[in-house]
């Protein structure tokens, strides 16, 4: 299955970057890619996402939240995003793992461009936490 | 009568307010001892005879000390039947556990057992003898089959308050009926209705819908049953719950308690009784909340339901803060610790703790609140860790330690985080912890811009309906309704405007 790492670090505290990743309602705010988001009357690991100008829904499912570690999958693609955070030496580590099924293995270039730019995003609103 | 006057007068027997008995205990075990042992036995069973049904315990004993084993099991089965009528059920376990001494193969004995560890408050083992009566019931005998499942349904969602493991029996109860290929509509009527409200609980609310409208239909002879009843009214309550209606799901579910206490099932009265006390609590009518959890408190106590009551007597107690009876919060969550000690379990104590910590923190104790949530968190009770661990950093914020304070902020960050964990609000309430902490380190700025961060939280959140489905998450994850965890963003907004207008903020 195709699949990419990225990482980045940052001075933000790891409780901010915690913040972000477990509350889908402020994925739009970092996210690279989701316009907005909904969660609807489903089970509380379970939300919609938009794409901008695009009306199709796309559900998630949170597969997992403990330990730092953020799993997400979506239900429609099984594309999965694996987010963990680490401390060290002082630091923040946001790393992710992303694996595409291989019949959407031509979105791999641009998961790629979408998740660097929303690990920018991420730390850079980390960063401006009080 | 004459024998009687002349062992008086001999000085063998005494004449104690016109009852016979021997001097002395020596006397009587000797005499006992000298009678032959057949003629023993058979005054042993005609004194069984003479006691009959009514004093089953005593014929019990008479007919096993007659070597007549085979007929004291229906007595002890019938003594156990009793004890437990009376919620005696340290009495009513080991009468069943004799009488499975005598018969250790008789699986509705080990069914009745089976109930009893359950109402007393023991899962584990009343899945393990389930086990063993379903090993012995015949894999031909599907309506034996399907009737033990349902019962181990009953109590799994009842005394046990676990739905998952309760839809699950009734699932097994229908597939028995299915692959002996039996109609069997009022055994399918009543696993169809436990299916539903479990369903209600924690599955798909329309699937829920569905199988509360087939059980209706397939309702038959058991459409006159009180228990069949119950369950459908619950599930209706429990339906309308889940889709945030708190105050029209009072009623179906009071209905249902009543339904319940009417077929003897004060287990399944609690589970009903909770959830209308809760869902009363969630509609903001506190005083409604109050009364159903007295009523369902006095049931429980009357029939021994140890660890029911505890979990109503937290729900009390946290009803109790809301209405600002803070005295009779602290007292009734004392209350709980003791109800806790006599239960003796660890995660049980652990979870009292917990409550205990909560409404501590709700009442101005921070110090108790502190001490007793990390009691909590060193055990492995069935909690929000990471709301346990937010409310802990609350407390030692207002201790005046927010470095031990900022610690279980970062605890937090490694718990796992589930449903019953109101994952929407936990950033809300994070940074509202971080607000206290910063007011704690009398930096006014900070607090400030960290509970907006929160309140800004709180806002995204008013109006979720997530917290319905919070609601249900509470029931399967942790086994019991969100009383001390009520999701109330309006009243949280509330308190962080307090709190802010509180800051001292220092021109600069």
């Amino acid at each position: 299955m195709p699949e990419f790492h990225a990482a980045s670090t940052t001075q933000a505290p790891i409780e901010e970057l915690w913040k972000l990743l477990v509350d889908p309602t402020r994925y739009p705010e970092w996210w690279a890619g989701i316009a907005s988001i909904e969660q609807p009357p489903a089970p509380a690991d379970r939300f919609t996402l938009y794409h901008p100008h695009e009306p199709e829904p796309w559900p998630q499912q949170i597969e997992r939240r403990a330990g730092g570690q953020v799993v997400i999958s979506c239900m429609t693609s099984a594309i999965r995003y694996e987010w963990q955070l680490s401390t060290i030496d002082e630091e923040t580590r946001v790393a992710v793992l992303v694996e595409i099924p291989v019949g959407w293995a031509s979105h791999l270039e641009a998961q790629r461009e979408l998740i660097q730019r929303s690990l920018e995003q991420l730390t850079a609103l980390a960063e401006e936490q009080p | 009568m004459d024998a009687a006057a002349s062992a008086i007068g001999a000085g063998l027997l005494v004449d104690r307010r016109g009852r016979l008995g021997f001097r002395h205990a020596l006397l009587r075990q000797a005499s006992y001892d000298d009678l032959p042992e057949p003629r023993r036995a058979w005054l042993h069973e005609r004194i069984a005879e003479v006691l009959g049904p009514e004093r089953a315990a005593e014929s019990a004993r008479h007919l096993r000390l007659a070597d007549r084993d085979e007929l004291a099991v229906e007595h002890l089965a019938r003594a156990a039947a009793t004890a437990r009528a009376v919620a005696a059920l340290e009495e009513a376990e080991s009468y069943l556990r004799e009488a499975l001494e005598i018969v250790p193969r008789d699986a509705p004995l080990l069914l009745e057992l089976a109930e009893v560890h359950a109402w007393r408050g023991r899962p584990q083992e009343a899945a393990t003898t389930l086990q063993r009566a379903l090993g012995l019931i015949g894999a031909d005998d599907a309506a034996g089959r399907a009737d033990a499942h349902v019962r181990a349904g009953d109590w799994l969602r009842g005394a046990v308050c676990d739905p998952r493991a309760a839809l699950t029996q009734y699932r097994d109860a229908l597939e028995e009926l299915d692959r002996a290929g039996r109609p069997e509509r009022t055994r399918r009527a009543l696993a169809l209705a436990g299916l539903a409200w479990c369903t209600a609980v924690a599955g798909d609310p329309g699937e829920a819908a569905r199988l509360v409208d087939q059980a209706s239909e397939m309702a038959g002879d058991a459409g006159g049953d009180e228990l069949f009843a119950h369950d459908l009214s619950s599930a209706r309550g429990l339906h309308l719950l889940r889709g945030g209606g708190f105050a029209q799901s009072v009623p179906p579910l009071l209905a249902a308690a009543e339904r319940a206490l009417t077929c003897e099932r004060p287990d399944l009265a609690y589970t009903s009784w909770i959830n209308a006390a809760s869902a009363a609590a969630a509609a903001s009518d506190f005083d409604h909340a109050l009364a159903i959890a007295e009523r369902a408190l006095a049931v429980m106590r009357a029939n021994g339901l140890t660890s029911l009551q505890l979990h109503l007597t937290a729900a009390r107690a946290h009803i109790l803060t809301r209405l600002g009876r803070r005295a009779e919060a602290r007292a009734t969550v004392e209350a709980q610790q003791q109800l806790a000690d006599r239960l003796g379990d660890p995660d049980v104590a652990a979870l009292a703790a917990h409550d205990f910590g909560l409404v501590a923190l709700a009442t101005g104790d921070p110090a108790t609140a502190e001490r007793e949530l990390a009691r909590a968190l060193a055990g492995t009770p069935a909690i929000s860790r990471p709301l346990a661990r937010l409310a802990r950093a609350e407390a030692l914020a207002a201790l005046g330690r927010p470095a031990d304070a900022e610690a279980e902020l970062s605890a937090t960050v490694r718990e796992p985080i589930g449903p019953a964990d109101l994952p929407a609000m936990l950033s809300a309430r994070f940074a509202r912890a971080q607000g206290l902490i910063a007011a704690a380190r009398r930096d006014p700025e900070q607090a400030r811009r960290r509970l907006l961060e929160a309140a800004h939280a709180w806002e995204r959140q008013a109006g979720s309906a997530e917290t319905g489905e919070a609601w249900v998450a509470n029931i399967v994850d942790l086994g019991r309704p969100p009383v001390l965890g009520l999701v109330e963003p309006a009243w949280e907004l509330d308190r962080i405007r307090i709190e802010l207008a509180g800051l001292a903020i220092v021109p600069g």
